[in-house]
């Protein structure tokens, strides 16, 4: 029986406030930098250029947006031109060198109302084939992006017609583990999880998770599905086995009942991918680790393949804030690194020891 | 367990956990340092090659689209060039435009330099032989005249030829071998040659004389006529002239009859040329160009039968007539084509030919399948409101739906309120009216027939929806519907 102590700390190494809200937090790919993004006061979208010096987040740069910024990635963004891709509230996507920043490298006016959630794939060397960026907005499509074509996406997902449109709550690649293969996962606010094929062009699986799905997260980008995390409103997370696929009960799955609030997010450790952490309402960060099944599929009664659904355990948990933790980003780079966005305008800068023991 | 070690084995995992984030701060701080040096070197570096990207996703599907727009723009760059548009202050168009100008009028000019050269050179060698000429055909004109002296009238027009070859404006030789021509009985070329002479001597009253008699023996009395007045006009007392035109009043007067009855019958064969002959072409030596279709234009009225250009006096046209008959079998033909492939372009063009053909005054066609139908049986009807009035009361108000599924056809919904107002307001019940009303204004694109309504189709309206409130039958829907028509 290990003691408390035995597990890993998760450290807040830095703190910042600042005077804006923030809504997503980025690393900077092989750097000591991250961006934060978020609302001024008045109204205008901010993008800031920390850099962790000796122990301390310095600003390097800050650049003002007239539409308040809600998500970004360097996801499809090669690693030596590190462009970052942005949502905002008006439903732009726009691409930055962030290097000079005063005008996007590539721009579309992608959704007509915000877009609530963003992610990358195909650069930084991560998932293979086009660099791709895709959105979900508020306006119930999902669409896939190429920077090398204008104005229209490369794919658009939405409601049929007639269906009621839904909020889209949270985007995510995955998948990429050739140049054809690729899946898009999409949450609603009404608990609906998606699955797209770019491949084939079709919707490959859906559920129902009877909550707002707030996160989705595959455990890996670059190589065949493996596993999907997905966080409910109501503190509730649900972790994927997405090797298997029934034909009739799709993938299986484990719940864990997490936080007393709305789980924001669920980011996996880069370096080690049953790993992951997700981020509560109250300002909590627990520390998961997914325990494979003896055998990840058996056959059912007819003799059909079908998944077995792992186990999670809770490594750490820490409450840092009273404000929910709006968004968390492991370094790429430095394992056990990462940095955070609460709602009370904070920039957190962690340190998850021990991990390399686990 | 006791608990000093217990709190012992605390204090150790303590010191161990701090320890422990003391290396992670340290490892933190080298790694700091790295990845800077690393970030540094990637920032330097410029594009390092770029990579060979798979395709863009869906690209094919994109490019159809696209390709479109490309050829169009390229057909509209091509139509550029060829109308450019003239601005005033594009000079570059206006320098080319009068760099062509001019090189044009310079070879002109350069062209008649050079003729105008060759004309003063040629004109002195000319001058230098002139006068040999004259001497020439005065040679000739002597031998001439001796050989017409001695009879030998082929042989003076030779000499004559000759000498009218080297001198051509001299009236003495046409003259001379017109004479020469009238001895051997060549009255048409005595008469070209008199009309040269006089061309060239217009006093030259022996030229005249001389083609008064050709045109005798031509039996051209009435032009000799005229020739030998001028004779006398030119020398008064001639008495060839006198005793001729004595001779051609005579005759003149005898011949009016005949010329007339003949006239008569000229003119009857002219008629009777108007005829189209048949051309029967063994198949090898027919045309190979396909045959055109010639558009035919609606004249309204009644058509008259072609029968009444042709006359049947040959196979040919015998088979004009044939087909003529046969038309009206083709027309159920076209009809049901019409029916079947309402969309087929062809349809139109035998509904057009179909329509010329037949006369107004035709039967009523029944309840049409489509609008196409529709459309073609009220322009064929136009101008009779009673077979327009008894054909659309064929039509149930609910059909409407059926046969406009597309769209609502602007005229033949004025068509149709035309029709209403005429005939329905004195023939029907204000409710039969309502209801064809109401059906209508639920078709598709009502609202841009209604639009486009014209003032007298506006009052057409008006007359209508007058009436139906006159007959006080009413009922809820009848406001809304009005608002519907714009009134």
């Amino acid at each position: 029986m290990s003691s408390p102590l035995e597990k890993p700390q998760i450290i807040a190494h830095v703190q910042k406030s600042v005077n804006y809200t923030l809504f997503d937090c980025k690393w900077i790919p092989c750097s000591a930098k991250f961006v934060c993004l978020g609302n001024l006061a008045r109204g205008s979208g901010i993008l800031q250029i920390y850099e962790i010096q000796h122990g301390e987040a310095k600003l390097i740069r800050e650049i003002e947006k007239t539409k308040p910024l809600k998500c970004g990635t360097f996801g499809a963004s090669s690693l030596q031109q590190r462009y970052l891709a942005t949502g905002d509230f008006g439903g732009n996507l726009n691409v930055w060198n962030l290097e000079a920043a005063d005008t996007p490298v590539y721009s579309v006016k992608a959704h007509k109302e915000i877009i609530n959630c963003i992610d990358g794939v195909g650069g930084l060397g991560i998932g293979e084939g086009a660099p791709e960026i895709v959105t979900g907005s508020r306006d119930g499509t999902v669409k896939v992006w190429d920077t090398r074509q204008k104005d229209t996406p490369v794919a658009n997902m939405e409601a049929v017609e007639g269906e009621s449109k839904r909020d889209c709550w949270t985007v995510a690649f995955g998948h990429a583990y050739n140049q054809e293969e690729r899946a898009v996962c999409a949450g609603y606010d009404n608990g609906d999880i998606k699955l797209f094929d770019l491949r084939n062009m079709s919707l490959r699986w859906e559920t129902n998770i009877r909550n707002g799905v707030c996160c989705l997260e595959f455990d890996r980008k670059d190589i065949m599905m493996n596993k999907l995390v997905a966080t409910s409103l109501e503190g509730k997370f649900n972790v994927y086995d997405m090797r298997t696929q029934h034909p009739t009960k799709g993938f299986a799955s484990v719940t864990e009942k997490a936080h007393k609030s709305t789980v924001w997010q669920v980011r996996h450790l880069p370096q080690n991918r049953d790993v992951f952490m997700t981020t509560g309402g109250a300002g909590a960060l627990h520390l998961w680790k997914y325990e494979y099944p003896a055998q990840r599929s058996r056959k059912d009664s007819e003799g059909v393949d079908m998944g077995v659904a792992g186990t999670v355990s809770l490594l750490q948990n820490v409450t840092l804030s009273t404000q929910p933790i709006s968004s968390i980003d492991w370094s790429p780079d430095k394992k056990g690194l990462c940095v955070s966005t609460s709602f009370d305008q904070t920039v957190r800068v962690l340190i998850v020891t021990k991990l390399n023991k686990l | 367990m006791s608990s000093p070690s217990k709190a012992l084995e605390l204090q150790l995992q303590m010191k161990q956990n701090a320890e422990e984030l003391q290396d992670f701060m340290r490892e933190l701080e080298s790694w700091e340092k790295d990845i800077k040096k690393k970030d540094a070197k990637l920032s330097k570096q410029t594009a390092d090659g770029e990579e060979t990207l798979p395709p863009i996703r869906n690209k094919d599907y994109r490019k159809k689209k696209k390709s479109r727009s490309k050829v169009s723009t390229e057909t509209k760059k091509n139509e550029e060039n060829k109308n450019p548009k003239r601005k005033l202050h594009d000079y570059n168009y206006w320098d080319k435009l009068d760099v062509e100008l001019q090189s044009c009028s310079t070879t002109s000019q350069e062209k008649e330099d050079l003729k105008e050269k060759i004309r003063r050179k040629t004109s002195d060698m000319v001058k230098k032989k002139e006068q040999h000429i004259e001497a020439q055909h005065l040679k000739q004109k002597a031998i001439g005249n001796a050989y017409f002296k001695e009879g030998k009238y082929e042989l003076a027009i030779e000499c004559y030829t000759e000498g009218i070859e080297a001198d051509s404006t001299n009236a003495l030789l046409p003259a001379n071998r017109a004479m020469a021509y009238l001895k051997i009985q060549k009255y048409q070329e005595a008469e070209e040659d008199c009309t040269k002479a006089i061309a060239l001597d217009t006093s030259y009253g022996k030229a005249f004389a001389r083609r008064g008699t050709a045109r005798i023996m031509l039996g051209k009395l009435s032009k000799a006529k005229e020739d030998f007045e001028m004779v006398l006009k030119l020398e008064p007392g001639n008495k060839q002239a006198i005793s001729e035109l004595a001779k051609i009043s005579q005759e003149l007067n005898e011949k009016t009859v005949n010329a007339n009855q003949q006239h008569e019958e000229e003119s009857k064969e002219l008629e009777k040329r108007r005829f189209i002959k048949a051309v029967d072409k063994p198949p090898h030596l027919r045309s190979t160009k396909p045959l055109r279709r010639i558009e035919i234009e609606e004249i309204g009225g009644l058509l008259q039968t072609p029968d009444v250009f042709i006359e049947s006096n040959d196979a040919g046209k015998v088979s004009v007539k044939l087909e003529d008959q046969a038309k009206g079998q083709e027309d159920m033909n076209s009809e049901e084509l019409v029916t079947t492939y309402p969309d087929a372009p062809s349809a139109k063009m035998l509904r057009i030919e179909e329509i010329s053909d037949l006369p107004a005054t035709g039967e009523l066609p029944g309840v049409p399948a489509n609008s196409f139908q529709l459309e073609a049986d009220l322009r064929r009807l136009k101008g009779n409101p009673d077979m327009l009035y008894t054909y659309l009361k064929q039509i149930e108000p609910s059909l409407y739906f059926k046969l406009f599924q597309k769209a609502l056809d602007p005229d033949v919904f004025y068509e149709i309120i035309k029709i209403l107002r005429l005939k329905y307001i004195e023939n029907e019940e204000a409710e039969l009216v309502l209801e064809i009303l109401k059906t209508l204004s639920e078709l598709r694109r009502f609202d841009m027939a209604i639009m486009f309504l014209s003032g007298s189709e506006k009052e057409d309206v008006r007359a209508l929806f007058a009436y139906i409130e006159n007959s006080k039958k009413t009922n809820d829907t009848y406001i809304p519907l009005k608002k519907k028509y714009g009134l």
